[in-house]
Formats: C-alpha cells, sequence, structure tokens
C-alpha cells in the first residue's frame, strides 16, 4: 500500500482519499479509524461548549437521563442521548458495554472477570468499568473486527 | 477445552433436562408416575427455574466482590432449596439429612461457581489477547 502526502498551504479542508481496487476489512478498519480523527462532539462544561475531537473520549456514559463525555481527566455534559451517540459512532472504535456506557476501545488496556457473568474493563487512565454479560460478545467482535 | 465447557456441558444439561422433564410429563398424562419419581422430576425443575430467577435478580445488585456474590446467592438458593426439599419430600426432618443435603448443595454450587468461573477467565484471556494485538498493531502503525 502507497502513502502519499501531498502538503499545499492553498488548501483549505484536509481530505483524505483512499484509492483502492477493493474496500476489504482492513481497509473498512482504516476509514474507521480516519472518520474517529474526522469527528467531534460538542460537550459543555460551566455552561461554555467545548469541540471535543472523537479520538480524545476514553467512554460516555448516561446517568439520570444525561450524558457525560470522559477525556483523560476532564467530564463534559453532552446533549445527545447515549443511543444517537451509538448510532453516529457506529463504525468507529467506540463499543457499548452495558445499557449506559460506550467506551473507546483505543484506550481499552485490559479485561478481567467479575462476578455474575461480568466483566471489568481497565481503561488507560485508570478508570474500571462493569462489561455486562449481553455486551460480551459485541465486544469480542469489535476488537476482532479491529484486528484484522 | 473451550468447546468443552462452552458447547459440550450446556448441551448435555439441556438435553439431559428436556429428556426427564419430556419423560416426567408423559409418564404424569399416560398416569404412569412410578411412586412419585416424575412429580420429583418436575419440582426439581421448578427448582432450576426459581435458581435462575435468583441469578437474574442478582444481576441487579452490586457486589464488592466475586466472593461476596458467590456467598450471597449460595445461602439464598440453600434456604430456598431446603424449604422447597422439606415441603415436598421430607415428611420428617433430622440431623443426618441435613448434613448430606449441605454436603451434595456445596458439592453442586462449587461445581457450577467453578464452571462459570472458568468460563469468564477464558473470556477474559480471549479479549485481553484481542487488546494486545490491537495495541501492538497501533504501535507498529
Amino acid at each position: 500500500m502507497k502513502l502519499i502526502i501531498h502538503q499545499d498551504r492553498q488548501i483549505s479542508e484536509t481530505e483524505i482519499t483512499i484509492r483502492c481496487a477493493h474496500m476489504d476489512s482492513r481497509l473498512e478498519q482504516l476509514a474507521g479509524h480516519i472518520r474517529q480523527f474526522s469527528f467531534s462532539l460538542t460537550g459543555c462544561q460551566e455552561d461554555k461548549e467545548f469541540q471535543l475531537p472523537l479520538e480524545q473520549i476514553y467512554f460516555m456514559d448516561s446517568a439520570d437521563g444525561k450524558t457525560f463525555l470522559y477525556l483523560e481527566k476532564e467530564v463534559y455534559y453532552c446533549r445527545e442521548t447515549l443511543a444517537s451517540l451509538e448510532s453516529r459512532l457506529s463504525r468507529t472504535s467506540f463499543a457499548r458495554i452495558s445499557k449506559n456506557c460506550l467506551i473507546n476501545i483505543s484506550f481499552l488496556q485490559s479485561v478481567r472477570p467479575l462476578y455474575n457473568h461480568r466483566l471489568e474493563a481497565a481503561l488507560q487512565n485508570g478508570e474500571k468499568l462493569v462489561i455486562t454479560r449481553n455486551y460480551i460478545k459485541p465486544l469480542k467482535e469489535k476488537l476482532k473486527g479491529a484486528n484484522v | 477445552m473451550k468447546n468443552f465447557l462452552t458447547v459440550r456441558i450446556p448441551s448435555v444439561c439441556i438435553c439431559f433436562t428436556l429428556l426427564l422433564l419430556a419423560n416426567a410429563v408423559l409418564n404424569l398424562l399416560n398416569g404412569a408416575d412410578n411412586e412419585g419419581y416424575d412429580f420429583t422430576v418436575l419440582i426439581l425443575f421448578l427448582i432450576l427455574l426459581l435458581c435462575q430467577a435468583v441469578d437474574i435478580t442478582l444481576d441487579h445488585v452490586e457486589f464488592r466482590s466475586w466472593r461476596q456474590y458467590c456467598i450471597t446467592e449460595s445461602l439464598i438458593l440453600y434456604v430456598m432449596t431446603l424449604a422447597i426439599s422439606r415441603i415436598f419430600f421430607w415428611p420428617s426432618f433430622s440431623a443426618r439429612q441435613l448434613l448430606i443435603f449441605t454436603a451434595i448443595f456445596l458439592l453442586i454450587v462449587t461445581a457450577v461457581f467453578s464452571y462459570f468461573r472458568k468460563l469468564q477467565r477464558m473470556q477474559a484471556d480471549e479479549i485481553n489477547d484481542l487488546i494486545e494485538k490491537m495495541q501492538s498493531a497501533s504501535a507498529q502503525e
């Protein structure tokens, strides 16, 4: 695979074109990574809005009907529901691990068994999250997709 | 090993339960109950269903550790099965009966918890392998 980077100060918006004979699963994966970089979500903190690059978000969860975005250390409130975020981010590195949590598998460090068919996920920032039994298989599939 | 734990053991258990259940129901319908054997099978099936109900209920409880979860579930199941045994099977109650019951209960509970613990360990190992592969691929990029 050839990688050509063309720099030109007159280009106002960065554009990535993939030229291929066939879009296989590896290229899909690559496209997923690129999509993640082109995405940003709006997060709110003390009535101020911030554009948060997707690749900096470790996980998202919802509590009491509110959605929160977790970066390495900061937490932002998001106006979108977790379900809408999940469908928007389906082709990125985000995976649902419980009814109220989506994680960025890029930051997943390890998992360990917990009680009652659950697993505990450890993220690179030290955060620990519970993976419930219904989401173990989809998470495995997502990780397998990331390794194709 | 994985195939044995995730496919063979569950399929044998499912088939065994369904065969016993079908046999018991057919015998009862045909009036061929052999000294309460089929009734016993149906009560044992009821116990299995109740065990599942307890397990599902405990899904909603946050436990601090695996041990706490095992002890809580075991205690609930112990009291429940003991009560059902007393109501349906034991006209009298002796220390010997209780001792044998407790020994069998502990054996089954230990086997079931060990089975699921092993299964979860395998799941965790599989996911950790995938994470490791993903991280080494990212490092190469």
